[in-house]
């Protein structure tokens, strides 16, 4: 980088107390909520928790964990995580790198194909409709499939192939006689490991995170996704766990400070994951991104 | 480049016939995209009967424009409208500029392991849930126990619920968006900018520029025209997202500016008692419309102003 | 090639044993015993046959087959139940779904039957009607269902099921078309006929010693006298706390107390109600009693006696947080440990119904029908129809209105004595839960509040010292529930369609509306009040009261 002297100094000092307030205030909520679950209910009834923990506990925690819903919002999304990710993957992929071949016959209509809905689209309504009658509803594919194509992840990752990928190389190796699936699984996905990195990402915090298709096509609650618990129990405070009609008075006390457990718990995995994959998502989504 | 006739003519057979057998591995994401797209557009044609369960598609009556004319003429039809478009308007506007300002201060840090921290901690919230924020958005609000009211006091501003309050409701909507999003929409302009060609800012430290006019004059036009292309998408996908927010969001204090069109759509459908999916087809099918046509004049204003544009 | 032609011959003909082994069993006629066995004359067939039902589930409910009263039910009529169980907060759209696989209908829809459903429907031939002499369904001639296999509903239908009521419950029942789609869903246990207020009556007690003069609990009769007590409850300290964080009422979003605040002006509901003369309906919004409800309630918000939360309380646990802190002075709830746990709640008690300077007629409180047409529906198509039959109809009976009560007589319950006054309830010892918890594992009525036939004669018995308090705090509201709309009144399906529609938006608005004048001091007076008026009536306010003043007229005449 191009510095010339000591202005710039203070202009740096400028910039790094403007950032560090930013990622201040960016932090600020979480460190309340981190401190507000480890402390004691009476302390966050009464407003007296900062940034630390208040009497701190890990009450909330052991309740959190031994909530049956819970539990099974756990388990289920981690079952719609792992399946759901690999299909999406796939499914991406697949049409990605037929797209990225300029060889492909019809390469202008399948590109038409791919963009189109990405601007029209029947809605909310008709699409209920078909995976009604595909008899989706209230089984575990409605929650890994409608929706598990993200076409303009397609185009992102089409992108990425046909320019980080010369083409030349994949048509050295078809003079050899290598097949399509070859060609695939031998050049082109080992080479495109930074967006298949960030894609893994996308999918699995997209399916995590995952809650429109619980709200639209799942009503038993067997089948409920982590995210549709939470929202029982978050944004409609309707919940045994948190006292629900029946006149406990502990549990009813409790009931802000175990939210912020219950935030804690669903954030934690993901939190915890995407630092890994930061250098994987700046390069990736840089040259996907582009000219997608 | 190599060319193609060039090669033996058993062989350019081969590629050709590589070509077409690529088809093969389209076939899975084809199926998906005609059942979960392009039927579901086949599907509109249900705004045009007075679909419902019992009979079916094929012997539900038909309507004609009935739905869309009772939605029209709906007393609440502008309130349902404007809300729509201004929460999408608001959040367009921040969403644009903010992320854009973010990527020209990240890349003047000079420090790179403070970089690096100030970036992993921005993208934190976006791994965040809808569903988690807005349950976060409703403790902090809660009018007894809330962190709002408990730093509103030692201001004194008077309590309340900032969820309930239509005044407040797409600012709030917006800045948890901010929150939420502006890390992670400024990656791509931090990468952009440090593809910058270190030729154009010596060339400006010897025009005597300092670092402000070398962030205005080098490093801005560079990320300009990605904006103008990330704008365009974003209008065109206005009215289609935030469904799951605003929807979580709602509570009767705000109401009036928070129903939007997808809202209302799920609203008189999937929450009703007796649903009225051919009414809700027709909102939808409007919704759409409406969404194509700010396509189109976002793209247009872009062609108009600068260069860049979708087509 | 011969072999593909056999592998071909051959997957045919397992593909068509497969299918006719996955088509429906044949249905006996033969099997279906009108009027039981000699020894059993509960037992509705010969040989033991599943038939499908079709039930909402509520989060307490545990699965219907492991609930008592269905296995008992099971074991005496010889049908084997295959319940489809659908939660109660996805209910409307999993039962408008069901309606797409005409294939796979259930052959009993049992609760919380929709009217517009049935409105809707019912003319299309979905379901079969109760009364219909000429019944033809799934290739059975059954005729007149409740002439030929419900002779117990038949005979509490003719007698009002006992009830002494305005309420009718034949006509009730009963269609614009004359048909009988739903069986009825009854109901006449004061304590769930209405709503209760509840009052800290320590704290007035506490308030008198620290010198202020008011009135008992049970000597509030006027709005006026509620609100000089509430804001005793402000301006003192009846919590004996030393702080001030009395909240003197508090509500989950306004639900209850509006009916009782309106009610003390001289309505109950805030939407279409019948005239106190009787004289139409009227939308009770756009009245006069309703801007001083109103004013009332935006009085009570400015000076701090409601509670600031009000709108955004959620739900029963949210109101309870405040409850079990000892800070709420009135409030509503089904009963006052829920809202204020054990620890506080002796010092609670009922009162009311109230009335005001500017309404002295009778006292009046809203109260829920007695009669309701969502009991159970039967699908057309079924072929066991009569078994269903048979089934509800043993369900109105004694045995019924027990089972789904408190379970089985003696495993459950016990008669205290020969006279059958009063029976006590057995939870088995070392049962860890509450007492509703347990009953959750006998029936479906706990949560949801289902049942055919809930009937004071048996429910009214219970020796049990918190239901007799909590029957005997319900009764002072019993000789005053009004019933808003008449649930006998009856539109046709253009009329239903229409009025739904209205409402529909009509509902957002007014909640809203109510909002802006409570919350944010809306005037209620000139031009503000003349715009809302004339909102109102954007709405349609006047077609919706036009449709119900006609149905109204035409039910009397």
């Amino acid at each position: 980088m191009v510095e010339n002297g000591g202005k710039d100094k203070v202009f740096n000092c400028g910039v790094c107390a403007v950032a560090a307030a930013y990622a201040f205030v960016t932090l600020l909520p979480l460190l309340y909520i981190v401190a507000s679950s480890f402390s004691a209910p009476d302390a966050v009834n009464t407003g007296r928790v900062g940034l630390w923990p208040v009497d701190f506990t890990l009450s909330n925690y052991a309740r959190v964990f031994s909530d049956t819903a819970i539990l099974r919002g756990y388990l289920n999304t981690s079952l719609y995580t792992v399946a759901g990710s690999a299909i999406t993957l796939i499914l991406q992929f697949t049409a990605a790198y037929p797209l990225s071949r300029r060889d492909l016959a019809g390469k202008k209509f399948w590109n038409l194909f791919f963009v189109v809905p990405m601007f029209v689209g029947g809605g909310m309504i008709p699409t209920y409709i078909v995976v009604k009658s595909l008899k989706m509803l209230n089984t575990f594919w409605a929650m890994i499939i409608p929706g598990c194509v993200g076409l303009f992840n397609v185009i992102v990752i089409r992108t990425y192939i046909s320019t980080a990928i010369p083409y030349e190389m994949q048509e050295a190796a078809m003079i050899d006689g290598a097949g399509n699936l070859r060609l695939f699984l031998t050049i082109v996905l080992p080479l495109s490991r930074p967006i298949l990195a960030v894609m893994t990402l996308y999918a699995a915090v997209g399916h995590w995170n995952a809650y429109f298709n619980s709200l639209i096509y799942i009503t038993r609650d067997e089948l409920f996704p982590l995210q549709r618990v939470l929202q029982r129990i978050l944004v409609s405070s309707e919940s045994n766990l948190i006292g629900g009609s029946l006149g406990d008075t502990e549990k009813t006390l409790a009931a802000e400070s175990l939210k912020y457990a219950i935030i804690v718990a669903a954030s934690a995995p993901i939190l915890l994951i995407y630092p890994f994959f930061q250098r994987f998502f700046e390069k990736g989504l840089m040259i996907g991104g582009l000219k997608g | 480049m190599r060319n193609e006739t060039a090669l033996p003519a058993k062989k350019s057979g081969a590629l050709k016939k590589s070509g077409r057998r690529l088809l093969w591995f389209l076939v899975p994401s084809a199926v998906y995209v005609v059942v979960f797209h392009y039927l579901p557009i086949g599907g509109l044609v249900i705004a045009f009967l007075d679909y419902n369960s019992y009979q079916g598609i094929l012997s539900s009556p038909w309507a004609g424009f009935k739905h869309f004319a009772a939605f029209a003429l709906m007393p609440n039809f502008f309130t349902i409208l404007k809300n729509t478009l201004l929460i999408s308007v608001y959040s367009i506007a921040v969403n644009t500029v903010l992320p854009i300002i973010l990527a020209l201060l990240i890349n003047e840090i000079r420090v790179k392991w403070f970089k690096k921290s100030v970036q992993t901690i921005s993208y934190a919230p976006y791994f965040i849930s809808t569903v988690v924020v807005v349950g976060m958005l409703f403790s902090f609000a809660d009018y007894d126990r809330g962190v709002f009211n408990a730093a509103g006091r030692l201001v004194g501003i008077p309590a309340g619920n900032i969820l309930e309050s239509a005044k407040w409701f797409s600012t709030v909507y917006v800045v948890s968006g901010v929150w939420q999003g502006l890390g992670w929409w400024a990656i791509i302009y931090v990468g952009a900018l440090a593809g910058v060609d270190q030729s154009l800012h010596e060339a400006a430290v010897l025009d005597g520029a300092g670092r402000l006019s070398r962030i205005r004059h080098v490093n801005l036009p560079q990320i300009v025209p990605m904006a103008v292309i990330m704008f365009i998408l974003s209008v065109g996908n206005a009215l289609n997202v935030g469904f799951e927010k605003v929807f979580l969001m709602q509570t009767g204090g705000n109401l009036p500016a928070s129903e939007i069109l997808s809202t209302y759509i799920y609203r008189v459908s999937l929450m009703s008692k007796l649903p009225q999916y051919s009414y809700a087809a027709a909102i939808g099918l409007f919704n759409s419309a409406v969404s194509l046509l700010l396509l189109w004049i976002a793209n247009f204003v872009a062609r108009k102003l600068g260069e860049t544009s979708l087509w | 090639m011969k072999k593909r032609i056999c592998a071909i011959v051959l997957a045919i003909a397992v593909a068509a044993v497969g299918f006719s082994g996955c088509g429906k069993s044949k249905y006996d006629p033969g099997n279906f015993l009108p009027s039981g066995t000699s020894d059993n004359p509960y037992r509705i067939v010969k040989n033991r046959v599943a038939v499908k039902i079709f039930v909402p589930r509520g989060a307490s409910n545990p699965h219907f087959n492991d609930m008592k009263m269905f296995k008992k039910l099971s074991e005496i009529t010889g049908l084997d139940f295959d319940f489809t169980e659908v939660d109660t907060s996805a209910y409307d759209q999993v039962r408008s779904a069901v309606w797409e696989d005409k294939a796979n209908l259930p052959d009993l829809f049992l609760f919380n039957n929709s009217i517009s459903e049935q409105v809707y429907y019912g003319d299309l031939g979905a379901f079969c009607a109760f009364n219909d002499p000429e019944l033809v369904t799934g290739g059975v001639r059954a005729g007149h269902l409740i002439d030929n296999y419900m002779p117990t509903y038949k005979a509490l239908l003719e007698n009002n099921f006992g009830i002494d009521t305005d309420e009718n419950a034949v006509r009730t029942a009963t269609c614009s078309g004359g048909k009988m789609w739903s069986a009825l869903s009854v109901n006449n246990v004061p304590r769930d006929l209405t709503f209760k207020m509840f009052i800290n009556q320590k704290w007035i007690e506490n308030l008198r010693e620290d010198g202020y003069t008011l009135p008992d609990a049970a000597d509030i009769r006027t709005v006026e006298q509620y609100e000089q007590v509430l804001r005793a409850f402000k301006s003192g300290d009846p919590n004996r706390n030393g702080k001030a964080d009395e909240i003197p009422v508090a509500s989950r979003s306004l639900e209850y107390l509006r009916n009782f605040i309106l009610a003390s002006y001289g309505y109950v509901f805030p939407d279409l109600e019948v005239k106190n003369d009787g004289s139409g309906i009227v939308y009770v919004p756009a009245t006069e009693e309703y801007r001083r409800y109103l004013d009332t309630m935006a009085r009570w918000d400015a000076d701090g006696l409601l509670d600031p939360a009000t709108f955004s309380i959620k739900t029963d646990a949210q109101l309870a947080q405040k409850g079990m802190e000892h800070r709420l002075g009135s409030f509503c709830s089904a009963a006052a440990y829920l809202v204020a746990g054990m620890k506080y709640e002796s010092e609670y008690v009922t009162f009311g119904p109230l009335t005001s300077a500017s309404y002295a007629g009778e006292p009046l409180q809203w109260g829920f029908p007695h009669f309701s047409p969502t009991g159970a529906t039967i699908p057309a198509g079924t072929p066991y129809v009569r078994e269903i039959a048979r089934l509800l109809d043993i369900m109105y009976g004694e045995l019924g209105q027990q089972l789904i009560g408190y379970g089985e007589e003696n495993a459950d319950w016990a008669w205290d004595d020969e006279t059958r006054s009063s029976w006590t309830f057995r939870i088995p010892e070392g049962w860890a839960g509450t007492q509703e918890d347990y009953r959750a594992t006998l029936t479906p009525n706990v949560g949801t509040g289902s049942a055919l036939f809930w009937n004071y004669g048996f429910v009214g018995k219970m020796n049990d010292p918190i239901i007799k308090k909590l029957n005997a705090m319900s009764e002072i509201y019993a000789p005053y529930l009004k019933v808003p709309v008449p649930s006998d009144i009856k539109l046709t399906v253009d009329e239903y369609n229409e009025s739904e529609q209205i409402y529909a938006s009509l509902s957002p608005f007014l909640e809203n509306e109510e909002y802006q004048f409570i919350k944010e001091k809306k005037a209620t007076q000139g031009a503000p009040w003349d715009k809302y008026l004339s909102d109102l009536n954007k709405y349609k306010v006047e077609r919706y009261t036009k449709i119900y003043n006609a149905a109204y007229l035409r039910r009397d005449g």
